[in-house]
């Protein structure tokens, strides 16, 4: 059971973005295994250079990709 | 762009475990080979015709005891003011019971058997940590066994060998009892073992952290 109530709403913004896992892996220069693991919230942490890499691609703030989630 | 070989960390370990384990294992089968063919080769008790056991008592039968002689001093070139002491005494038995036969092989082959299997149990280990890496909670426990084996097959065959050589001196003198025998335990041998063990919990904490850095994107 995970220990935190972190949720990872990378899938969201993927979908506002109207881009794929696959075109975000590529961008990012991620492995899309990572991407996986990051976006079904299995990772445990994310460092900040994934972080900016992701956010300059998708072209938001850190804030939209995590959430609070107090039901988890 | 050429690929960068990576080197193999437990590779010279492996190595060197793969020669020891081939050396005792040949020299087991060797041993066996003789044993079951010629009536004169012996190992590890057995084939032997005489079983022999060292005793730490003094026996008035034995020759040597008593003050040096001034004519044994200058055969072995000892000063006048240096006297030598037999410290132990082999007693032999010619016609050895089965059970003194046994008693024999249990003085000699636990410290061998306990070596063969931890070589044999380290090999293993080495080829897990080959096959699924060096940090995983799995070959941290493997390793604490490890020592844990270690440290009970050496003095378990201590205790064997100390028993077996008392109870076989009881079986040849009256005057020995069966706790008559020597214990010798491998001193490097328990440092190792403790070595083994405090390394595998040092593992068991680093495969948390290589865990938690693993499930870091």
């Amino acid at each position: 059971m995970s220990d935190h109530r972190i949720r990872v709403t990378l899938d969201e913004m993927l979908e506002r973005r109207g881009m794929t896992l696959t075109e975000l892996a590529v961008a990012v220069d991620i492995s899309l295994v990572n991407l996986s693991i990051l976006k079904t919230g299995k990772a445990k942490a994310i460092r900040f250079s994934t972080l900016t890499r992701i956010c300059e691609v998708l072209d938001c703030q850190p804030g939209d990709l995590l959430a609070y989630d107090d039901n988890r | 762009m050429a690929k960068t070989k990576t080197r193999d960390p437990l590779g010279p370990l492996d190595v060197i475990t793969a020669i020891f384990a081939g050396l005792f294992l040949t020299a087991l089968l060797i041993g066996v080979i003789a044993v079951t063919v010629s009536d004169n080769a012996s190992m590890l008790g057995f084939g032997e015709d005489d079983v022999c056991v060292t005793s730490q008592s003094g026996y008035a039968s034995v020759q040597g005891g008593g003050e040096t002689s001034d004519v044994d001093r200058q055969l072995d070139g000892l000063k006048r003011h240096v006297t030598t002491f037999p410290d132990s005494t082999t007693v032999c038995d010619r016609e050895p019971t089965v059970w003194a036969k046994a008693l024999n092989v249990l003085t000699q082959a636990p410290t061998f058997v306990a070596f063969l299997g931890f070589i044999l149990l380290a090999r293993r280990t080495i080829t897990y940590a080959q096959r699924n890496g060096l940090f995983s909670h799995a070959l941290a426990e493997r390793v604490e066994r490890l020592g844990w084996l270690l440290l009970l097959a050496l003095v378990g065959s201590a205790l064997v060998e100390w028993l077996a050589e008392g109870l076989l001196l009881s079986t040849m003198a009256t005057r020995e009892s069966w706790a008559s025998g020597s214990f010798g335990v491998s001193v490097p041998g328990i440092i190792g073992a403790y070595g083994l063990v405090s390394i595998g919990r040092i593992m068991n904490r680093a495969a948390a952290l290589q865990a938690d850095a693993d499930a870091t994107i």
